[in-house]
């Protein structure tokens, strides 16, 4: 079972190249064992995602980490933001995505 | 190749052009600032500065050139506090930023030379970023007080603007980010925090299907687009301003808040390659599907009957848009049309390398030469058809020849704006007050007679500036105001430009540069030439009559080395002065070290050839050498008017006896009008030029040689000095008297 993916404290575009890698690794790994057991692709079946970390952030950040959500839709998960700090939860919310990622409506000025 | 390798080759090939830009910016910026000393007003223009110093912090960004970028943001930063008018532009300001500049160029041209290896500057600028900061700090007031948009992170967001003064107003704004945004130092997160203080935003829609999944992105492309209803009191023009940054990359449309849903079916129909659009409107709160279901239907109409310009007009009268709106989007789709990937900017110019384009020019010599060739071949066949076709060729080959050296072509203001600067400083540390005034900035000449001029030119303004102008009390003292004028001016006569650099200082001081020129031997001891061969001497080696030398001229190496490489370049150089009124030194260049109309003439064997700009009549003359004098000089009535005449024969003692009847070629240089006996009058003659070898340097009157079509050398008059020989007074050059006066 591949463990929660922790966001890094920077995620900008200095360092958006490195950490899509690491999380194409991340994907690469086993998937998270849902409630219907490992291994098993199931539809809207959440990935979490910690984003307690995250300090430094900007657009190129944001993206990928959208991104990395499109990616696990086209698998057939979810990603779910869980925790975000007030950076990348700001960041999300003025970029419009902070209730596509944490499935949650926005709240103004998170 | 290895991603390391590839952006060594990468920055390897592009930083030249790197350094050719930002050297530009700062070439810009510099003149802007200069601009803004006197025309404090200028709101564009500190948005200008703002750009230059922008760009240059964005593409070091690319290069990885960290001091300068760090250095950058901080001309930056203070310069956006001035655009918010939470600073004035001083004068110590100013001057704070002029040596910012400096120091930005300097680190780029350090980058270009040394890779970031060397730093001699850390300490200075250092201290140049300690004041900037403090400049910058003494603005900081509790007003709205937005960080710009280059800024980045996510600041505490002011409060909303208060809508005190006009009603807020919804608007639609459709802003998709360009690929290469990240890539030019460019925050979307940014510019919309920055939008957000503007107003409030009701509803953002971000187009995640844009957003290629992880496996497929390049995490450094740019892939976000947005549609946001903005709540605000501010204009378009400061609604777009917020995206200025980004805007050649960013496809920007705001739509007036009484935008219809016909509008936006226009968005949906401008991005064909964007399906969702529709959708996203809706999400985003701008439009209902009912509405936007009968825009597109009733758009569909409209487009079976022509072309996007009709939708525009379809628009105006159903919707009563702005007709300027319109044709704001129009050209906007149009140029996204035509230029898919490069920038706008690259479609206007070209850069070319310098050395292709002397090829060429090289090329087109030869090619002149050739056709000249076969064009008189054909004359001597005598077989019509083919004497037409080599004049249709000639014709031809002509306009390239203009077009191509056109192309070499640039104005001379670009050199003329940096003495600006030099004016500026060298006063400054002169202690003196002076005003730079240039006229004649859009003349045009060749580029490499430019490059070589300003060297010249330089020394000249500083000369002007050093010797010149008074002190402003001497200058009080003589009646004068304080502040002295320095005329940097240019402009074009008869086939050459002609440079002047005028002063209203104190003119030169005719006997001090006597005594001078006594004590060094350049003049006998009791000889005393004429004033204007006075004036002339200042141009010898080995003269200074400054008294003290200070680091800017007096070093006796400066007029004698000006007005050698002015002669290099076929130009000469004549000064004028009164003194206690001024000096002004009048430069006469060629416009082209290449190729010129020529006026082709024989005398005897011999050929001549004159530029044609400076040919203004010819008459008939008898051929009369008995009334000359040794030089072959004489003077003949032109309606009314005394004309002297030089007959080349006799000048240089050419061959062969003179025909019954000769031509006066009337010549116009250097201000005066003289004539030219020639034996025949060949026509007009495109000449290549041709350098003459060392040993004919110092013959007067010729500049050079060019080679016929059959192959026969030209010689090219240079017609200023030819005049200087015909007007001379008869008895030589100097007085020369006993004793002194």
């Amino acid at each position: 079972m591949r463990p929660v993916l922790r966001l890094p404290p920077e995620l900008s575009i200095y360092t958006v190249r490195e950490v899509r890698a690491q999380w194409l690794d991340w994907l690469a790994g086993p998937p998270a064992a849902g409630p219907d057991g490992p291994g098993r692709t199931e539809l809207g079946r959440p990935e979490q995602v910690d984003g307690s970390a995250v300090a430094e952030i900007d657009a190129a950040g944001v993206q990928l980490l959208m991104s990395l959500a499109r990616e696990i839709d086209a698998a057939g998960g979810a990603l779910q933001l869980a925790s975000p700090s007030s950076a990348l939860a700001g960041a999300c919310d003025v970029l419009g995505v902070l209730a596509y990622l944490t499935g949650k409506p926005a709240e103004a000025n998170a | 190749m290895n991603n390391s390798d590839y952006d060594a080759s990468f920055i390897a090939e592009t930083l030249p052009a790197f350094v050719s830009e930002a050297t530009e910016q700062t070439d810009l910026f510099e003149q802007l600032l200069l601009q803004l000393e006197d025309d404090p007003d200028g709101g564009e223009m500190l948005d200008a500065l703002f750009r230059c110093a922008h760009t240059v912090k964005g593409s070091a960004g690319i290069f990885g050139l960290e001091r300068l970028v760090d250095f950058t943001h901080h001309v930056e930063s203070l310069l956006d506090r001035l655009r918010e008018g939470e600073l004035t532009l001083t004068a110590e300001l100013n001057t704070l930023l002029l040596q910012s500049n400096d120091e930005i160029r300097w680190l780029v041209n350090s980058a270009a030379a040394a890779g970031d290896a060397q730093d001699a500057n850390a300490q200075s600028r250092a201290e140049l970023v300690r004041r900037l900061q403090a400049a910058g700090a003494a603005a900081r007031a509790p007003s709205l007080n937005p960080a710009g948009p280059g800024s980045a992170g996510t600041e505490e967001p002011a409060p909303a603007v208060a809508a005190v003064c006009s009603v807020s107003r919804r608007w639609h704004v459709s802003a998709h980010f360009g690929a290469a945004t990240f890539r030019d130092g460019m925050d979307p997160l940014a510019i919309l925090n920055y939008v957000r203080r503007m107003g409030t935003v009701p509803g953002i829609a971000c187009d995640v299907e844009a957003i290629p999944p992880l496996g497929a992105l390049d995490p450094e492309n740019c892939h976000l687009a947005y549609e946001f209803s903005l709540d605000t009191v501010a204009t378009r023009a400061e609604i777009e301003a917020a995206f200025s940054f980004v805007g050649e990359d960013c496809r920007l449309q705001l739509f007036e808040p009484q935008a219809n849903a016909l509008e936006f079916a226009d968005l949906i129909a401008s991005m064909p390659d964007n399906p969702r659009l529709g959708d996203i409107l809706i999400a985003a709160g701008a439009i209902t599907p009912l509405q936007l279901e009968q825009a597109l239907k009733s758009q569909s109409q409209a487009a079976a009957g022509g072309n996007a310009t009709l939708i525009g007009r379809v628009l105006q009268e159903q919707a009563g848009v702005d007709a300027t709106v319109i044709d704001a989007a129009v050209q906007r789709q149009q140029r996204q049309r035509g230029a898919s990937a490069a920038p706008a900017e690259d479609n206007r110019f070209i850069r070319v390398q310098a050395s292709r384009l002397d090829a060429v020019i090289n090329l087109l010599g030869e090619l002149v030469i050739a056709s000249a060739g076969a064009s008189l071949l054909a004359r001597q066949s005598r077989q019509r058809k083919q004497v037409e076709a080599n004049a249709q060729v000639g014709r031809l080959v002509e306009e390239i020849r203009n077009g191509t050296l056109q192309l070499r072509m640039v104005p001379i203001g670009e050199t003329f704006a940096r003495f600006r600067r030099v004016v500026r400083d060298t006063a400054a540390e002169l202690g003196k007050d002076a005003a730079l005034e240039i006229s004649g900035g859009e003349t045009e000449l060749d580029k490499s007679v430019v490059e070589r001029i300003a060297d010249p030119l330089m020394h000249l303004v500083r000369n002007a500036l050093d010797h010149g102008l008074e002190p402003a009390a001497e200058r009080l003292a003589g009646g004068k105001p304080a502040q002295g004028r320095l005329t940097l001016s240019a402009c074009h006569e008869s086939g050459s430009i002609l440079i002047r650099i005028a002063d209203d200082g104190r003119g030169i001081q005719r006997d001090k540069v006597l005594r001078t020129a006594w004590e060094r031997g350049l003049v006998e001891r009791g000889v005393v030439p004429t004033d204007a061969e006075i004036d002339r001497l200042i141009f010898e080696a080995g003269f200074s009559t400054a008294e003290k030398v200070t680091n800017l001229s007096g070093r006796g190496v400066g007029m004698d080395v000006v007005r050698r490489n002015i002669e290099a370049l076929r130009g000469s150089i004549t000064i004028e002065s009164v003194e206690g009124k001024g000096s002004c030194i009048e430069i006469r260049l060629p416009l082209t070290l290449a190729i010129i109309d020529g006026f082709l003439v024989g005398v005897g064997s011999s050929k001549f050839i004159f530029p044609l700009d400076s040919v203004v009549e010819v008459i008939e003359a008898r051929g009369d050498p008995a009334r000359c004098d040794a030089r072959g000089r004489r003077c003949v009535e032109l309606r009314g008017h005394v004309l002297p005449v030089v007959d080349l024969r006799c000048l240089y003692g050419l061959d062969g006896p003179a025909p019954a009847r000769v031509s006066t070629v009337v010549i116009r240089a250097s201000g005066q009008r003289y004539g030219v006996v020639v034996d025949a009058l060949l026509g007009q003659h495109q000449t290549v030029i041709k350098p003459l070898s060392r040993m004919f340097r110092s013959l007067r009157g010729i500049s050079g040689s060019s080679i016929l079509g059959n192959g026969e050398v030209a010689l090219i008059v240079d017609v200023s000095t030819l005049g200087d020989l015909a007007a001379a007074a008869p008895s030589g050059k100097t007085h020369r008297i006993g004793e002194p006066s």
